[in-house]
């Protein structure tokens, strides 16, 4: 799984997003899409221990990405599902395309690790991954271990590749974006906020995700290379090894399920995330007129006493 | 300012539908002020978090930031009032 990224990419997405749709895709809506699938499946991946006892996954890797298991809220196919649940609710466009791209920027980033997720399920619920670095969610490690091989792998290298790429386009942080922006899309949300907070407190609120990237990827980095004492091998150590090779560290055992030859993800995986993007702008006028005929027709209706 | 127009300091094309500020009732940070208080935010919380990792979660750090902003300010003007006696 990954770590900082998922916080770093809801800026990345803000930043990307298509010209016409600025200033009118929800920031929020980004946020909650890139949140919901592990809000619906991490919770009994690491479980909760009460009284010496245990309760949660026999196998985290195959409840947090298999099939059968919650493996479905890692999908493109469960993202496309709540948007269309969410479609009808508000006839909001900026909401549901906000939730679409966040939820596919974790799904698609999440293929990084040995197991992968099931990009193309219910077609089939085989996995894709690149390998680039282990999954290490396990029933005796916990999130701490998952945490040490996480930021002693190239784990370490995707949250800094996520933190470069919303870095290069550092204005998506900026006051003047936040104003122009990220407040026009989602007026209600902010100016709810505002009844509590001063000015200052609104944008902090809007950075507050990637200031907690930042500081939980420094954390846990520190954490595990200066502060940890585990014994690995037989051997106490200060810090965990950092082991910066192709699905390490080599000092955790690797999880896997079924998957798809890693040379053919990459690709597939751009041209879903192209998809992705090609679809939303597709979609976009049409749910315009969609949501201009709702809130005509909401003017119109009479009121009733 | 009008669409394909920029701001002076950011660069950024406005659309039409820009609003006015939502809550200007509290005084502006100057830019090192901000940065100093988001400084105090990430070291605390990094410190905190290294030690308590519960506090790494996905609520916590984002209104950690956002009590430092908020009350960090009036909090030391007023500790600054308090010791000069006035």
């Amino acid at each position: 799984m990954s770590w900082a990224a998922h916080q770093f990419e809801i800026y990345a997405v803000q930043a990307h997003l298509p010209r016409k749709m600025r200033g009118q895709v929800s920031f929020w809506a980004i946020y909650l899409g890139d949140l919901t699938p592990d809000f619906l499946s991490k919770f009994w991946v690491y479980g909760i221990t009460i009284g010496g006892s245990h309760y949660g996954a026999a196998e985290p890797h195959r409840w947090h990405r298999g099939w059968p298991g919650l493996g479905i809220t890692h999908t493109l196919f469960a993202g496309v599902l709540f948007t269309t649940a969410l479609w009808p609710w508000r006839r909001n466009r900026g909401f549901c395309v906000g939730y679409l791209l966040g939820y596919a920027a974790h799904v698609l980033t999440d293929i990084n690790d040995s197991v992968g997720t099931m990009l193309l399920f219910p077609l089939t619920p085989i996995n894709w991954t690149v390998q680039t670095w282990a999954y290490a969610a396990t029933v005796a490690g916990g999130k701490y271990l998952d945490a040490a091989a996480y930021y002693s792998s190239l784990g370490l290298a995707m949250d800094l590749l996520w933190l470069s790429i919303v870095l290069c386009s550092w204005r998506v942080l900026t006051r003047d974006y936040w104003t122009t922006y990220v407040v026009p899309a989602d007026p209600g949300v902010w100016s709810w906020f505002a009844r509590f907070l001063p000015e200052r407190g609104l944008l902090a609120l809007y950075r507050g995700t990637f200031f907690h990237g930042v500081c939980r990827m420094v954390a846990w980095t520190t954490w595990t290379h200066l502060i940890a004492s585990p014994e690995i091998s037989g051997v106490l150590r200060r810090g965990y090894p950092f082991d910066p090779s192709w699905t390490g560290p080599w000092w955790i055992g690797v999880q896997s399920l079924p998957h798809v030859n890693p040379w053919i993800v990459p690709p597939v995986a751009i041209a879903l995330l192209a998809g992705v993007y090609w679809a939303v702008n597709r979609v976009w006028e049409p749910m315009g007129r969609a949501q201009d005929r709702r809130r005509h027709r909401q003017r119109r209706r009479p009121l009733t006493v | 300012m009008g669409v394909g127009e920029h701001s002076r300091r950011g660069h950024i094309d406005r659309p039409s539908h820009v609003t006015k500020p939502l809550a200007a009732r509290a005084p502006q940070l100057s830019t090192r002020k901000a940065w100093a208080w988001y400084a105090v935010a990430a070291i605390s919380y990094i410190g905190a978090g290294i030690w308590h990792k519960a506090l790494l979660n996905w609520i916590a750090g984002p209104l950690w930031l956002v009590v430092v902003v908020v009350i960090g300010p009036p909090l030391r003007r007023r500790v600054v009032n308090g010791a000069d006696g006035r």
